[in-house]
């Protein structure tokens, strides 16, 4: 698995942009969301795109899953074929 | 409060128990010196929410009877816990830190809470949290702050800070918590006490709050590592009412407790983990000394490189948010403004973030498990530090009005949530302080199901170092 790139492979929204799309998306599943309150969620805005932009960059095609929402499945998989 | 009496409140339930089983120690007096400290250290620490005195002094009185008629029922039995407020008890609040759920009230117990009642155990009321468990520093506005017995202006770290808080002071034996990124551990390791993460799936979850479905574990939280195994024993196994619960078989999780660390392989690191950029220097020094005891007692110690390990905290966090504001949905659309903006705001955060983020990181979290278990195959269990810097004041992880993110704390869960993400075991045990005289965690991971050399090498770490013995200046 190769470390992530230093830098954004994406340019992130600015806050206001960030804001406006938190609100909107919120509109669309039923959530209403003030100015006041999209402003405070865009600030976890950085943290967020930084995130995404590590996992875009992680090699997983190697390891490709079966099932990747069965956490306990691949552990258990895992430990009887390699029990210690 | 005499010393034998404060002696007691502190002694471990792997003391404990063989006292209660021969009749020389009563569940009662327990009882009452738990309820004793609880009402003299509350005000002072907000540890817990709900405080049940009449029904935990009934229920000891109803241990004490039975054990007296030869019905013992193990370790756990006449002993005084906790109970995060996440976790259902029938008939009472479950409000998750939160006046959204202010009246709340559970119509079933949890499995783990059946589980604990059905070993005799006495619960003496629901300790404090983050708000629905949404946060690593311990900070809540809305039921107060939990207090650090170590120093009161300091954090407990979270989410579970009234369980650390509350088993550091020495109010009850042992508390449940839970771990999404770490919320067993970082309290544990700002509090000075042991914080078992069990592996993903190992103990069910059936009324426990949800915060995320595919990284949620529920585990205990002790003044000492046998402790744990004790709790894990009564909590652990199957349960069809919970979709990710394993059926694997339950072993003893104390059978190896005795049995030291030599001839164990323990692996360190070789990056991230002890990073002089990420890693406060005075909790890499101590880690260090920890791992250099254990060397000294027969431990081999293996370098391991893993230069791909930090995408773990990212992976987290992907998965965290999305699941998250899954769960929330509902609730935000119908009570948002009874959420403190922290918490909202940061669940909010996530409405606008693709689908395709969250598939990427549960494939990512796949190949970074499979890298894990590649990198760790021929050691025993990982020690590295539990949280990489010291604790920090509530003042600095507080935010200003106006504003959702806090100065400090983002680094508090750098190195537990990437354990949440492979599922594996892993424990926080005291190894030493720092020159601010406040607790400094070591953290011990093992391969998924194997608790039980988990447990075994942070006991023998606590035999060896004696830390977990050290009592926190608070009366």
């Amino acid at each position: 698995m190769p470390s992530p790139p230093m830098t954004e492979s994406k340019i992130p929204p600015n806050a206001s942009q960030r804001a406006e799309d938190i609100a909107n998306a919120g509109g669309r599943v039923g959530i209403p969301i003030s100015d006041e309150h999209a402003k405070l969620a865009a600030q976890w805005g950085d943290s967020l795109y930084q995130s995404a932009n590590v996992v875009r960059a992680i090699d997983y095609q190697a390891h490709e899953p079966s099932n990747v929402f069965n956490p306990v499945g691949s552990n258990d998989d895992r430990r009887e074929s390699n029990d210690r | 409060m005499s010393n034998e009496r404060e002696q007691l409140a502190f002694d471990s339930i792997h003391e404990l128990a063989p006292k209660i089983k021969d009749g020389s120690v009563s569940p009662v007096d327990i009882t009452e010196i738990a309820l004793e400290r609880t009402a003299v250290l509350n005000p002072k620490l907000n540890a817990f929410l709900d405080i049940w005195h009449d029904e935990a002094l009934a229920a000891a009185t109803k241990a004490e009877r039975d054990i007296a008629d030869g019905q013992y029922l193990g370790p756990m039995h006449g002993i005084p816990i906790g109970l995060k407020d996440l976790v259902d008890v029938a008939g009472k609040v479950t409000t998750g830190g939160s006046k959204v759920l202010q009246s709340n009230i559970a119509s079933n117990d949890a499995t783990v809470t059946d589980r604990l009642n059905r070993a005799g155990a006495i619960s003496i009321g629901k300790t404090n949290l983050v708000e629905f468990a949404f946060g690593a520093a311990g900070v809540n506005p809305y039921t107060g702050d939990a207090r650090n017995p170590w120093d009161t202006d300091k954090i407990t770290g979270g989410s579970s800070s009234g369980s650390g808080a509350g088993v550091a002071a020495g109010m009850v034996y042992g508390a449940l918590g839970s771990d999404t990124g770490g919320s067993i551990r970082m309290p544990a390791s700002l509090c000075g006490i042991a914080g078992l993460k069990p592996t993903y799936g190992r103990v069910p979850r059936t009324g426990v709050l949800d915060l995320c479905w595919s990284c949620d574990h529920v585990g205990p939280m002790t003044r000492r590592t046998a402790d744990c195994a004790h709790m894990l024993n009564v909590i652990a196994g199957h349960d069809p009412l919970d979709i990710a619960s394993s059926t694997r078989p339950v072993s003893d999780f104390a059978a190896d407790l005795d049995k030291g660390v030599d001839g164990l392989r323990i692996g360190v690191p070789e990056n991230y983990f002890f990073d002089p950029d990420i890693v406060d220097p005075e909790v890499a020094a101590a880690v260090n000394t920890a791992i250099e005891l254990l060397a000294n007692n027969g431990a081999e110690i293996v370098p391991v490189p893993m230069d791909w390990v930090s995408n773990g905290r990212s992976i987290n966090m992907i998965i965290t948010l999305a699941e998250a504001t899954a769960v929330h949905e509902k609730m935000l659309a119908d009570h948002a403004d009874d959420y403190t903006p922290a918490v909202r705001s940061r669940i909010q955060s996530a409405l606008a973030m693709p689908a395709v983020d969250y598939v990427r990181a549960q494939r990512a979290r796949q190949a970074f498990s499979v890298s894990m278990a590649e990198a760790t195959k021929d050691v025993d269990v990982l020690a590295t530090p539990t949280v990489p810097v010291r604790t920090h004041t509530i003042a600095e992880c507080t935010p200003a009005p106006g504003e959702a993110i806090a100065d400090k704390g983002a680094e508090i869960p750098l190195f537990t949530s990437i354990f949440d993400v492979t599922g594996e075991p892993s424990l926080s045990v005291m190894c030493g302080f720092d020159s601010s005289n406040m607790p400094i965690g070591l953290m011990i991971t093992g391969h998924a199901f194997d608790e039980t050399t988990v447990v075994r090498v942070g006991h023998a770490y606590e035999e060896l170092s004696g830390w977990h013995a050290q009592r926190p200046p608070i009366s």
